[in-house]
């Protein structure tokens, strides 16, 4: 009974991230690089997930995909995508999800391709992969999908190889790969970043395309917040491997709650000013994530801070439509 | 590509020049004297001046030199002292079986060593892998030769599976094959496993990954063709290293082919077939290793492009 109503209220849930910790085993030792995020998806929905380098994102995303490197694997929590517990599949029936119903846009659009490969037999291998069509068709399907991500001539750029083409060019390959089968859920981590300005406004109006016509909900992963409200409706913000602050975009650019949230609205510059007047720099390092945090991992760094702060971590608690973890700024207070 | 190839190609010229010298002077500073193997005990000196006359040896070790290259420029390699007959007529007979051998001993290390490296590298890290591994540290440390007299112990002697030496039929064939190509099969599973897990960790490996393309298609037709780039080079360079495990091989099973008669000539300081056989041999080491550039080349979109 309870599940039912459960069931209904998430009804249009396409992800829901719960509790979701990380570990990864490295020289250093164990790094507990994400540590209980939970988040959920909606049908059609824009979100974005911030954060400075370091803070998880990646791990997050792959994760997601269940792609983590080896060394790196959930040690607790679950992720639903559609009802169903990504992390109890069998390594078959995830990869029918993966290219198919998860789609993912990587950031260095350079290394994402094969060298030795067109870049139409690229794109057609994702949707040979899951639709069981012939070569053939599937070639003209790759071209038919490079048109739609805006390639010219995309007959002629199909039969070329990654190195003959710009880096935008080979981004909007990359998203023509990871969106061939039209995923109900795309994972754009960073998707921009290795691209000069002008060219990112373009990768973000091809993404924001495919959002309004296929309806496919985007989880769009980038350190730059101003980029995130451009193209977002919500975002979730991540310090240390937490999320520290989520809501709508506009109540989150126009008042920040979390001060790691203002502190990063205030370190990143306006999209097309390049200004570097106003930048202030957030001050200090995040915490090293071998160590069990005590207090809240914002702490070393906080202007705000309260002698609480050291003692005991702040949990995610709703405000309203948003949710803030912070003993002065958030409901706790 | 095609002016890529005929660069390569013109390189050639200078290395053929500086081998050719090398192999006129090596055969010339060995002591020993193709006369005394062909005069009789007692013969007058007179007749030795004559004899020395006849194949050119009386002059300077330069005038000999450029001699022989203008007729090796037209292929003519000279009249070997003691058989009596044309150098390139007693190559060209014992070419084929060379060939066959080599080739074939070639074939046995691409493929099987290809097979070998795919499959220590898709089971890296677990049993299949390290008794692949420890096969290979095996093959490379056994000389081809030592190699031959095993096999032909176990397999000839007392397994009596296929005939002691000689070059009739294919079961012949078999032993010298293995002898000469398993140091090359242990290379190429080496290089193809190292490059083959180096790749998988690629980025692009990844996004295969998220597209959802199976396991072994990735692991075939996308790391195995980046593998191979490097494999390929390793095999030019490996077909001369295989020329020269054949002619021990060829000499241990008493095959016909270039080993053998090298070994003869050799062995009766007939200089201008020596000189005949060590020419083709490294002609061919070159050659392989032009071979396995422009292969390597031609595989990969970038240096295709570079290279036209
Ligand atoms: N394979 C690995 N071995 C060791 N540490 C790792 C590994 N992968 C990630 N990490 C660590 O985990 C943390 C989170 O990494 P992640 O890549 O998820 O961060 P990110 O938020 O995506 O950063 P960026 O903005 O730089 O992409 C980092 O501190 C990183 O050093
Ligand atoms: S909990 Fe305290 S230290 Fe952490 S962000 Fe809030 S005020 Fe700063
Ligand atoms: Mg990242």
């Amino acid at each position: 009974m309870l599940n039912q109503i459960r069931h209904s209220a998430d009804h249009d849930a396409i992800l829901s991230v719960e509790n979701l910790s990380i570990d990864i085993e490295s020289k250093r030792g164990v790094l507990h690089v994400v540590r209980g995020v939970s988040f959920h998806v909606n049908a059609g929905d824009r979100i974005g997930v911030v954060g400075e380098s370091g803070c998880g994102k990646s791990t997050l995303a792959l994760a997601i995909m269940r792609l983590l490197a080896p060394g790196a694997a959930p040690v607790g929590g679950s992720i639903q995508f559609l009802g169903t517990d990504l992390l109890a599949l069998s390594e078959t029936e995830m990869r029918r999800l993966r290219g198919n119903e998860i789609g993912m846009v990587f950031q260095d659009p350079a290394a994402s391709l094969n060298p030795m490969m067109t870049a139409g037999r690229q794109v057609g291998e994702t949707i040979e992969a899951h639709k069981g069509v012939s070569r053939k068709i599937s070639a003209s399907a790759a071209v038919d999908m490079m048109r739609s991500v805006k390639i010219p001539e995309p007959a002629v750029r199909a039969g070329q190889y990654p190195h003959q083409f710009s880096g935008g060019m080979r981004q909007r390959i990359v998203i023509a790969m990871g969106t061939a089968n039209t995923p109900k859920l795309i994972i754009a981590d960073e998707p921009t970043t290795a691209l000069d300005v002008t060219v990112q406004a373009q990768v973000i109006e091809l993404l924001e395309k495919m959002n309004t016509d296929t309806g496919s909900s985007i989880v769009f992963i980038s350190h730059n917040i101003a980029l995130v409200s451009e193209f977002c409706s919500r975002v979730v913000v991540m310090y240390a491997g937490r999320i520290v602050e989520e809501g709508s975009t506009s109540d989150i650019f126009s008042r920040p709650y979390h001060p790691y949230t203002s502190a990063l609205i205030k370190s990143v510059p306006p999209l097309d000013e390049r200004l570097a007047d106003g930048l202030v720099p957030i001050e200090g390092r995040p915490p090293n994530l071998a160590s069990k945090q005590v207090g809240c991992a914002f702490a070393a760094r906080c202007s705000s801070k309260i002698e609480k702060c050291t003692q005991s971590s702040p949990p995610l608690v709703a405000m309203g439509p948003r949710k803030v973890a912070c003993w002065v700024t958030g409901a706790h207070s | 590509m095609s002016s890529f190839i005929l660069r390569r190609l013109l390189a050639v010229i200078p290395t053929f020049f500086v081998v050719s010298l090398t192999v006129f002077l090596l055969i010339h500073l060995v002591p020993g004297d193709p006369i005394d193997s062909l005069m009789r005990a007692g013969s007058s000196p007179a007749l030795r001046e004559q004899m020395a006359a006849k194949y050119g040896l009386d002059r300077s070790l330069f005038e000999q030199y450029i001699i022989w290259m203008g007729k090796v420029l037209t292929l003519d390699f000279g009249t070997s002292i003691i058989q009596g007959r044309p150098v390139a007529a007693l190559i060209a007979q014992n070419l084929p079986s060379s060939l066959t051998l080599g080739g074939t001993a070639f074939l046995f290390s691409s493929l099987a060593g290809i097979a070998a490296g795919v499959l220590a590298a898709k089971y890296y890290g677990t049993r299949i892998d390290s008794s692949i591994t420890s096969g290979i540290l095996l093959g490379s440390t056994i000389p081809s030769f030592w190699l031959a007299l095993l096999l032909i112990l176990v397999f000839a002697v007392w397994l009596g599976w296929v005939p002691v030496s000689g070059a009739r039929g294919w079961s012949s064939l078999v032993l010298p094959v293995i002898a000469t190509g398993l140091g090359g099969v242990a290379l190429v599973a080496r290089v193809t496993k190292v490059s083959m897990i180096e790749i998988g960790r690629q980025d692009f490996v990844t996004l295969l990954r998220a597209k959802g393309v199976s396991e072994s298609r990735i692991r075939l037709q996308h790391i195995l063709r980046h593998a191979l780039v490097p494999v390929i080079s390793i095999l030019g360079l490996r077909i001369g290293w295989i020329l020269g495990g054949a002619i021990t091989v060829e000499v241990v099973f008493a095959r016909p082919g270039l080993g053998s008669l090298l070994i003869r000539a050799l062995n009766q300081r007939d200089y201008p077939l020596v000189q005949g056989c060590l020419l083709m041999l490294s002609m061919a080491v070159i050659l392989g290793t032009i071979i396995g550039d422009i292969a390597q080349a031609a595989m990969d979109p970038r240096q295709r492009e570079a290279s036209k």
